[in-house]
């Protein structure tokens, strides 16, 4: 057979491959690329790109002109405005919007003849509570009547490893990422390359740039860590509390065992957010309940997904539908004045 | 060193490269020894000296029963050579397992475990060295005069740390040959290793993701997940030690050797018997020869052929592992295997009974071989016992059926549905130019899929521990 031959025969089946592993990828995976490098906060959306997830969860989200998971924003009227800073567990991929609980307490707050409430949805995965003044102050034109900060799993880890500027608790620089501006062309268009690049990435950068000796991880757990994390997380708390009221929603990490028993993983945790919430006079509201009344009514695990792992990872529908149970009687209450 | 790890690639480009570039007999038997053991030393060097004492000991006193004419003097030989394998796999592997069960028996807490390392495929040499002996006692083989040889027939690094479990009348002849490959057992030892590469990192690798958590908790879940987590550890055990078999022989194949066979599609056996022979067919074989028949195999009178049976079976289990799970687990198809001598049809003749009749042994058989695989997986029998009660319906709550898991049962069922049917273009399909549009695009998916759904992290094969 001719080489010509070989080649053409050859770059074919690649080809072939190539649409095939696209489709898989659209279908079952994920979308091309719609993150755009930001100096201060890392990844961010862009703004009116359609995201898809499918790895956990199936969900097939809408990115706004303001670049947040959440619809169009629309003029603020009489509505009251919450503006939500958390993590992915607030941004929520794995869900359809409107399973998402800042929509359903959106949906459950709603009554004929008054004004509502807008709960805007501004999570970001990796993000933690020392990018939250930042995402803040390019909203504040939104005029938030209150902040609620969702707090979780490693936000902690977050707080120790922050920088202090002039008195303000801010995250670490950014780190420059030269493959993504190589990339891009390729990943922005192409849901496989997208997939395949963020597989192989961990595995070139350490082939490539070998670590040294494992540096020991952050220990949390001890008392002199939760006094700096309850320092740090009260001035940002209290920085957030300059321009509108805060509170603070805890998820905390469960455990789903046998028979409905749940144990908390990171008990530290909680006490933490409560004492810093306390200090910043922040009302501190715990999803912890509601996620186990949940578990215990349903038999199932308010966290994960059929197609990643059941009973850990981000919150699923029921999961939302609980943590929405957890803040809309505080919510009612705020709506209507009370205390 | 393990298969589907880059380090087993480089490893293998660098002997390939001089296997290749050297093209004396001489050479390259030195080269694939030497390889051998920088294969086996790469995951403990010190367990070198254990593999080669124990080849050393068996071809010495294999020597010594060759020589020996004398019948009583002959046997003391054989079992001298027997006692020494035994005795090392029975400290490395054994000792650990008798001493704690002792202490729990006689409730002395402060026994502690002894701590011994399992050496990597202590369980497959020892097989080797003892057929060879035995082979030699029954005057079925020739001596090896040349040790080197018979340090290669031992440590050849393709079979060496999880089979197949080759003897010594099947590999030592192709060491007196010439060492020779050739294009075509190059495609063909590629072909076998790309298709159990893929068994073992996209079925076997992407199955333990749901089997893991599903066996370590099975309180948890309801009767509907334990059902799948049952099948799913079928599957995975399947393609792990089926996938590192047919890597096995498709990387001696590349050096011009053949190794025997280990499975023929057994999850499509009408019987238990039919099963054991289609599933680790060189150990069951190696049991069949060296242990059933030994022990009078079926010449004693039924009851003595179901002890027999039994006692063999017992045995097989425990060389998988030393616990009580796995004695269980032999057992238990001991048990199956005599009630099925029995009453069953006889594997000769299945193929002559009714479609009905060999499709109700085909489904009583993969049930009865999955249930199972239940203790062989369990940790401990209270989490086996938990098990097997959540799949009869006493179980937990929470539903779990991945996609990935199911879709990866139905295309392991549409293989051996594959295989079953044996359609013209499956079988043509090997022999074909890779070149060629279907061999192409076949070899093209795989690699794709691969690159996919692959894990990234190379795990250790499941039989490495046994």
């Amino acid at each position: 057979m001719k080489a010509g031959r070989i080649a053409l025969r050859l770059v074919a089946v690649a080809a072939l491959c190539g649409l095939l592993g696209e489709a898989v990828a659209r279908q079952w995976l994920t979308s091309p690329s719609a993150q755009m490098g930001d100096a201060e906060l890392g990844w961010t959306w862009r703004p009116g790109a359609t995201v898809a997830n499918h790895k956990e969860g199936r969900a097939r989200l809408h990115i706004n002109a303001r670049g947040l998971v959440d619809d169009e924003l629309t003029p603020k009227g009489d509505r009251r405005r919450v503006i939500g800073l958390g993590n992915s567990f607030l941004e929520a991929l794995q869900v359809d919007h409107a399973a998402q609980y800042p929509t359903l307490l959106e949906a459950a707050l709603a009554r004929p003849g008054q004004p509502g409430l807008d709960y805007v949805n501004a999570g970001r995965s990796a993000m933690g509570p020392p990018h939250y003044p930042l995402v803040a102050a390019r909203l504040l034109d939104l005029q938030p009547d209150l902040w609620i900060v969702h707090l979780g799993e490693g936000d902690v880890l977050h707080l120790l490893g922050a920088q202090i500027q002039g008195g303000q608790v801010r995250p670490p620089p950014v780190a420059a990422d030269r493959w993504k501006a190589r990339v891009a062309p390729i990943i922005d268009r192409s849901a496989l390359a997208t997939y395949l690049m963020r597989r192989f990435k961990p595995l070139i950068t350490r082939w490539l740039a070998p670590a040294g000796p494992a540096e020991p991880p952050l220990d949390d757990t001890t008392p002199q860590a939760a006094e700096v994390a309850v320092q740090r997380l009260t001035l940002i708390l209290r920085e957030l509390g300059d321009t509108a009221p805060v509170w603070v929603v805890h998820t905390p990490t469960l455990r789903y065992g046998v028979a409905g028993a749940t144990e908390d993983l990171a008990p530290h945790e909680g006490r933490i957010y409560r004492a810093a919430a306390q200090a910043a006079s922040a009302r501190y509201v715990s999803a912890g309940p509601a996620l186990v009344a949940s578990y215990q009514r349903t038999g199932q695990p308010p966290v994960g997904f059929q197609n990643h792992t059941v009973g850990a990872g981000h919150l699923n529908a029921q999961g939302h539908q609980a943590v929405a149970e957890a803040l809309q009687a505080p919510l009612r209450a705020w709506l209507e004045g009370r205390p | 060193m393990i298969f589907s790890s880059l380090a087993f690639f480089v490893f293998i480009a660098v002997v390939g490269g001089l296997f290749a570039a050297f093209k004396g007999d001489r050479f390259r038997r030195a080269l694939l020894l030497g390889a051998s053991f920088v294969f086996y030393g790469w995951w403990d060097w010190r367990f070198l000296l254990l593999i080669t004492g124990s080849s050393v000991w068996s071809w010495w006193w294999g020597d010594r029963v060759s020589r020996t004419a004398d019948g009583p003097r002959r046997k003391l030989y054989l079992w001298i050579g027997l006692c020494g394998d035994l005795g090392s796999l029975a400290f490395f592997k054994y000792a650990d397992f008798f001493v704690q069960s002792f202490a729990q028996a006689f409730g002395i807490e402060h026994l502690g475990a002894l701590g011994i390392t399992l050496p990597v495929g202590i369980s497959f040499f020892t097989f080797q060295t003892m057929s060879y002996t035995i082979d030699l006692y029954r005057g079925r083989i020739a001596r090896c005069d040349d040790l080197p040889k018979f340090l290669l027939f031992v440590s050849f690094f393709p079979q060496l740390v999880a089979g197949p479990i080759v003897r010594a009348s099947e590999f030592l002849d192709q060491l007196d040959r010439p060492v020779r490959s050739s294009a075509a057992h190059v495609r063909a030892g590629a072909q076998l290793f790309l298709l159990g590469f893929v068994q073992k990192t996209l079925v076997a690798d992407n199955l333990s993701v749901f089997v893991d958590p599903v066996f370590a908790e099975p309180a948890l879940y309801d009767t509907a997940t334990l059902w799948l987590g049952m099948f799913a550890y079928g599957g995975q055990i399947f393609c792990d030690f089926a996938g590192y078999s047919l890597m096995a022989i498709g990387v001696a194949r590349v050096f011009g050797f053949h190794l025997p066979e280990n499975f023929h599609t057994p999850y499509l056996s009408r019987s238990i018997t039919e099963f054991w022979r289609r599933w680790h067919i060189t150990l069951s074989s190696w049991l069949r020869d060296y242990l059933y028949i030994a022990l009078g195999g079926n010449r004693q009178g039924p009851v003595r052929t179901d002890v027999n049976l039994l006692l063999t079976m017992l045995l097989g289990g425990l060389w998988h592992g030393a616990g009580w799970n796995f004695v269980l687990w032999g057992g238990a198809h001991g048990l199956a295997l005599a009630v099925h001598r029995h009453w069953g049809v006889h594997p000769n003749h299945i193929a002559r009974s009714s479609l009905l009749r060999q499709t109700a042994g085909w489904a009583a058989t993969l049930v009865g071989v999955h249930l199972l695989w239940v203790p062989f997986r369990a940790a401990d029998f209270g989490t086996t016992w938990t098990f097997l009660q959540g799949l009869l319906g006493d179980a937990g709550t929470v539903r779990w059926w991945p996609p990935r898991t199911v879709a990866l049962l139905a295309a392991l069922a549409g293989w051996h549905a594959l295989h079953l049917l044996r359609p013209a273009w499956v079988r043509k399909l090997p022999a074909q130019d890779p070149l060629a549009w279907g061999p192409l695009t076949v070899l093209a998916l795989l690699v794709l899929g691969l690159l996919m759904f692959a894990p990234l992290e190379a795990s250790p094969f499941i039989y490495f521990q046994f």
